[in-house]
């Protein structure tokens, strides 16, 4: 990336990643352009909460480890560790979002 | 004290032990969970983002647990695949699907029957990541920044092309959304399985312009996949 293969010219997050301090958002054309995907972990309902709250307990503390942090980062993604709660928040800010995109792309619905 | 309150009382025992019951019934299984590995459904064959950030997740999850925590790759048909996994499985808080939001958010808005249902069969458990997608043109493409490319986009309409993971692959799709961004309104979009065939068409000049996830880009530019121009 860094050796001219490729011209990087905007990333779709709010904000500039701490990994590509230089490349510029498209918000920053586009304001309120802010589309990074997420990444979760869900389970099917009906799971035991007893299950859910412990992996959730646990992904939180692997996600402030330093080495899961910097493997990430050299990935270029941001390790965040949320609870249920504010992943279902990220859900629904997510698919309000993408919606409107994808109405006013004017795709239709396939059967 | 006549019989009614005497039924009453009954009752209200009989709904405390229930309670009690239950509540050593998940103090015991929150002591012995999990005693058996763990699945991470991916809807998405290895190497993309979900995946990479399961994997990540995954080991270190199981030094903690004690238990592995294994990744399941279920790519196809746009999450339907998966979501049979999940529904087949049985929901003893052994199998987790990790995904990003493309099951919920675009696909219901693309198909107008899918087989699942976010908020029927899902209970969202840990927000694990993010991880911002990059706009990229060729180096020989004649824009060096976003405004020139929706410049060009504009001047030229019909001739960028981009290359998508496929059907519904978000950062295509609202590539022209309402705020003006006319670059994917303009380009004509060619639907490649990722990444091997979006990168090496997107570099024979085929595509100038695409949307991919840095970890993507890492291993394909790294491994010399893109090597040949």
């Amino acid at each position: 990336m860094k050796s001219g293969q490729v011209r990087l010219v905007g990333s779709n997050s709010g904000k500039r990643s701490a990994q590509e301090p230089n490349v510029p958002t498209i918000a920053e054309v586009i304001p309120g352009f802010d589309f990074a995907p997420i990444v979760g972990v869900l389970a099917a309902t009906g799971t035991p909460q007893a299950a859910m709250d412990r992996i959730s307990a646990e992904m939180a503390v692997v996600a402030k480890q330093p080495d899961t942090i910097q493997i990430l980062s050299n990935a270029g993604i941001e390790a965040i560790g949320g609870s249920a709660a504010d992943y279902a928040r990220a859900i629904a800010d997510e698919n309000e979002r993408l919606g409107k995109a994808v109405q006013a792309a004017g795709i239709k619905q396939q059967e | 004290m006549n019989s009614n309150n005497i039924f009453r009382r009954r009752v209200w025992q009989a709904a405390a032990l229930a309670v009690a019951a239950a509540s050593i019934g998940s103090a015991a299984f929150a002591q012995t969970y999990p005693n058996r590995a763990i699945r991470f459904i991916v809807p998405y064959s290895a190497g993309g983002l979900p995946d990479t950030v399961a994997r990540i997740y995954a080991q270190r999850l199981g030094d903690r647990l004690g238990q592995p925590v294994v990744v399941d790759n279920k790519p196809g048909a746009n999450g339907v695949v998966a979501a049979q996994a999940m529904a087949a499985s049985p929901k003893d808080g052994y199998t987790f699907l990790v995904t990003d939001g493309s099951m919920f958010s675009i696909n219901p808005s693309l198909y107008k029957t899918i087989s699942y249902d976010y908020k029927r069969d899902f209970v969202p458990v840990s927000l694990a990541a993010r991880a911002p997608l990059y706009l990229a043109v060729h180096p020989k493409t004649p824009a060096n920044n976003l405004r020139e490319l929706i410049a060009l986009a504009k001047a030229k309409p019909g001739t960028l092309t981009y290359g998508s993971s496929g059907i519904g692959h978000a950062p295509s799709e609202h590539g022209s959304d309402e705020s003006g961004f006319v670059v994917g309104h303009h380009a004509h979009s060619i639907q490649r399985h990722w990444p091997i065939r979006t990168c090496v068409d997107w570099w024979s000049s085929r595509h100038v312009v695409f949307c991919l996830a840095i970890p993507v880009w890492l291993c394909e530019v790294g491994s010399g996949a893109l090597g040949r121009q």
